[in-house]
C-alpha cells in the first residue's frame, strides 16, 4: 500500500499519521487506478511520440511519389499500402498525425488563451460586462460548431494556420461559458471574502485565489475538446479548408482516398483509424481526468 | 471606558437596493466604539444586522446597490471617505477580520502557509523567507502543535478548530489595531468554542488589539466580552458593561435573550421564547421595532425611542427604562 492509499482510506481522526499530498498528486493517485483512462493516456503518448519524431520513425518521405507503387494494398514494403500517387499511407499517417495534434493542441489553446480571461472577467465582474459576453457566446454557441469553424476558416483562407485559429474561435464561448459558471461558484465563497480581508485588490484575488480553484474542470473541458478539435481539423482537411497538399493531414487523406473507396479500401481505413483512436483516446483521458479531479471523488 | 477608543462608529447606516427595487434598511443609525485592548460583543439574532455593520466597517459590502451612511472613526479617520485603495492597505494590516466559517474561509488551492505568508507580505517589506518565519511563529502563537510542519499543510487536512486557529494567525500576522470576529466559534463544536475564545482573550491580552465580537451566542458574550451592544432589526436597542447587562437589563428585547438562555442556577420549567417574529426590514414599522414582541408594550412605543445613556456607562432604546420598577 503506498503512503497515498493510506490517507485516502483514513478520514480525518489520525492527524499525525497524515501525509502531505497535493492537489495534483492526489489526481494523479486516482487516474492510475483507472486502467482505461491510463490507456488512454499511452495512447495520446504514442501520438504524440509519432508526430514528434515523425521525421525519423518514418519509413519514407510523406510526399515521394512512386509511379511504380500506385495504390497498392498493405505489403511487407508498404505496411499500410499506398496511396493514388505511389506515396507510403504509414509514412502519411504518421506525418498526418503531426497536423492533428498540431490542431487539436493549438486550437485549443488558442480557445482557452481567450475564454478564461473572458469568462474570468464575465464571471468576477458581472453586471453588463457579463450580459455583454454572455448574450456573445450565446449567439456563438447557437451555430454548430463545425458550420462556424468551417465558415471561419473559409473566410480566413485555406491554410493549417487558419483551420487553428478558426477552430480555437469556434471553440472560445465553450471555455468562457464554463469558466465564468466555474467563477461564478468560487466567488461566494467566503474564502474569496477573507482574501479580501487581508487586503488583496480584486484583480489579485481573480487571478491567485480564484483562478486556481476553477481550473480542473477547464483542464477536462480541453481535453474533451482536443478531441473535437482533431475531427474539426479532419473535416475542415477533407474540404480542403485545412492541411494544403501535397503535406498529408488524416483530412485530406481521406478526402482523395473516396474516390478509391471501392479499389483501395486502406487509404480510407488508415488515417479513419488514426482519427479514431485519438479522438477516443482523448475523450477517455478526459473522461477519467474528470473522475479524477473530482473533490467528491475517492 | 478611560482609553480613547480605536474604532468608533456613528449613526451608520446600511440599506440594500434588490434588484426589483425594494429597499431594505439593514442597519439604521447604529453607534459604538471600543478601546485599544477591550472586546465589544455585538449581539443579535440572525438578520439583525450585525454581519452588514461589519462589513461596513471592513469597506467590504458590494458597491452596487448599496448606500451606507454615517461615520466609522477608525484611529481618526472616517474609513467611509477613504479610498479603496487606502482601505485595501489597512485591511489585514491594521485592521482585520475572522469569519464564521472557518471550514471554508481558507483557500484549497494552498498551503495554509502560504496563505499566511501572502497576508505579510501583501503588508510588510519583507521577502518571502522572513515571511515564512513569521507565519511558523504566528501558527505557534495560536497553539498549533508543530507548526513548522503543519506550514506546508492543504487547509483540508486541518479540523475546523484547527483551520478557525490559522485564520486567526492570519488575522493577527501584521499585528491589527482592531480585530473583527463574526461568529468566530458559531461553526465549532462547544469544546473547541471555549479553546478557541480562550485563545482570542489570551492573544488579546498579549497584543492589546481591541476585539469586535459579533455572535448570537449570550454564553460567548459572557465569557469574552467587556461590553456590549445589543442589536434587534438593525438597531442598537441597548449597550452596557457586560456584567451591569446581565444583571439589569434595560430593554425587554434584552431581558427577553436573557430569559432564552437554559441556566443551571435556577430551576424552571421551559424556556422562555421571544413570541412573534422580527419585522420586515423592507417595511419597518415606524415606533419602536420590538413593540409588537414586546410584553411591556405601551402606547407611547408607536414613536421611536432613542438610544439614551442611562447612567453607569449604559444606554437603552426603551421609554420604559429603567426597567427594574416593572418588575412589581
Amino acid at each position: 500500500m503506498t503512503p497515498g492509499s493510506a490517507t485516502a482510506s483514513a478520514t480525518a481522526p489520525d492527524a499525525d499519521a497524515f501525509v502531505i499530498e497535493s492537489p495534483g498528486r492526489r489526481a494523479w493517485r486516482r487516474l492510475r487506478r483507472r486502467p482505461a483512462a491510463m490507456a488512454s493516456l499511452v495512447v495520446v503518448l504514442v501520438i504524440v511520440a509519432c508526430a514528434l519524431l515523425a521525421p525519423w520513425i518514418a519509413p519514407y518521405d510523406p510526399t515521394a511519389q512512386s509511379w511504380s507503387a500506385v495504390r497498392q494494398a498493405p505489403s511487407a514494403a508498404h505496411w499500410l499500402g499506398t496511396d493514388e500517387v505511389g506515396r507510403d499511407v504509414l509514412s502519411r499517417v504518421i506525418w498526418g498525425a503531426r497536423a492533428s495534434l498540431a490542431a487539436g493542441v493549438i486550437s485549443v489553446l488558442i480557445a482557452m488563451a481567450a475564454g478564461i480571461p473572458l469568462g474570468l472577467l464575465a464571471g468576477y465582474v458581472g453586471g453588463w460586462t457579463d450580459g455583454v459576453l454572455g448574450r456573445v457566446t450565446d449567439a456563438m454557441l447557437a451555430i454548430p460548431f463545425l458550420i462556424l469553424a468551417i465558415a471561419l476558416a473559409a473566410f480566413l483562407g485555406p491554410n493549417l494556420t487558419n483551420a487553428m485559429i478558426a477552430i480555437g474561435v469556434t471553440a472560445t464561448p465553450i471555455f468562457i461559458r464554463l469558466t465564468r459558471g466555474q467563477v461564478l461558484a468560487a466567488r461566494s465563497e467566503e474564502w474569496v471574502e477573507a482574501a479580501r480581508a487581508v487586503g488583496n485588490p480584486h484583480w489579485r484575488i481573480a487571478l491567485r485565489h480564484v483562478l486556481p480553484n476553477v481550473l480542473p474542470p477547464i483542464l477536462v473541458q480541453a481535453t474533451l475538446t482536443i478531441a473535437t478539435a482533431v475531427i474539426a481539423e479532419a473535416s475542415l482537411s477533407f474540404l480542403g479548408l485545412g492541411q494544403q497538399p501535397p503535406m498529408p493531414s488524416w483530412g485530406s487523406m481521406l478526402n482523395s482516398a473516396q474516390r478509391f473507396l471501392a479499389q483501395a479500401p486502406w487509404m480510407a481505413v488508415f488515417p479513419g483509424l488514426a482519427i479514431f483512436v485519438t479522438v477516443l483516446a482523448f475523450n477517455v483521458l478526459g473522461d477519467g481526468l474528470r473522475d479524477a479531479l473530482d473533490p467528491k471523488g475517492k | 471606558m478611560s482609553e480613547a477608543p480605536i474604532l468608533s462608529v456613528e449613526d451608520l447606516a446600511v440599506g440594500f437596493t434588490g434588484p426589483d427595487g425594494r429597499r431594505t434598511r439593514a442597519v439604521d443609525g447604529v453607534s459604538f466604539s471600543v478601546a485599544p485592548g477591550r472586546t465589544l460583543g455585538i449581539v443579535g439574532e440572525s438578520g439583525c444586522g450585525k454581519s452588514v455593520t461589519s462589513l461596513a466597517v471592513m469597506g467590504l459590502l458590494p458597491r452596487t446597490g448599496t448606500s451606507v451612511t454615517g461615520r466609522v472613526l477608525f484611529d481618526g479617520r472616517d474609513l467611509l471617505t477613504e479610498s479603496e485603495r487606502t482601505l485595501r492597505d489597512l485591511r489585514g494590516d491594521r485592521l482585520a477580520m475572522i469569519f464564521q466559517e472557518p471550514m471554508t474561509s481558507l483557500n484549497p488551492s494552498y498551503t495554509i502557509g502560504d496563505q499566511i505568508v501572502e497576508a505579510i507580505v501583501r503588508h510588510r517589506a519583507v521577502g518571502k523567507r522572513e515571511a515564512a518565519e513569521r507565519a511558523v511563529e504566528m501558527l505557534a502563537r495560536v497553539r498549533i502543535p508543530e507548526p513548522a510542519r503543519r506550514f506546508h499543510d492543504y487547509p483540508h487536512r486541518l479540523s475546523g478548530g484547527m483551520r478557525q486557529r490559522v485564520m486567526i494567525a492570519m488575522a493577527l500576522a501584521c499585528e491589527p489595531r482592531l480585530l473583527i470576529a463574526d461568529e468566530p466559534t458559531t461553526a465549532l463544536d462547544v469544546t473547541i468554542q471555549a479553546q478557541i475564545l480562550d485563545l482570542m482573550r489570551a492573544l488579546r491580552e498579549e497584543t492589546g488589539t481591541a476585539v469586535v465580537l459579533i455572535t448570537h451566542d449570550l454564553g460567548v458574550v459572557a465569557e469574552v466580552c467587556d461590553d456590549v451592544a445589543v442589536m434587534y432589526a438593525g438597531q442598537v436597542v441597548e449597550r452596557a458593561p457586560v456584567e451591569e447587562l446581565f444583571r439589569f437589563p434595560q430593554h425587554p428585547y434584552t431581558v427577553g435573550l436573557l430569559g432564552s438562555l437554559p441556566r443551571f442556577d435556577r430551576a424552571r420549567g421551559r424556556l422562555a421564547a421571544i413570541e412573534g417574529t422580527v419585522p420586515d426590514m423592507s417595511r419597518p414599522p415606524a415606533g419602536c421595532r420590538f413593540a409588537a414582541r414586546c410584553p411591556f408594550r405601551i402606547t407611547r412605543c408607536e414613536t421611536m425611542p432613542d438610544l439614551v445613556e442611562i447612567g453607569g456607562d449604559r444606554a437603552t432604546r426603551c421609554w420604559r427604562a429603567p426597567l427594574e420598577e416593572l418588575a412589581a
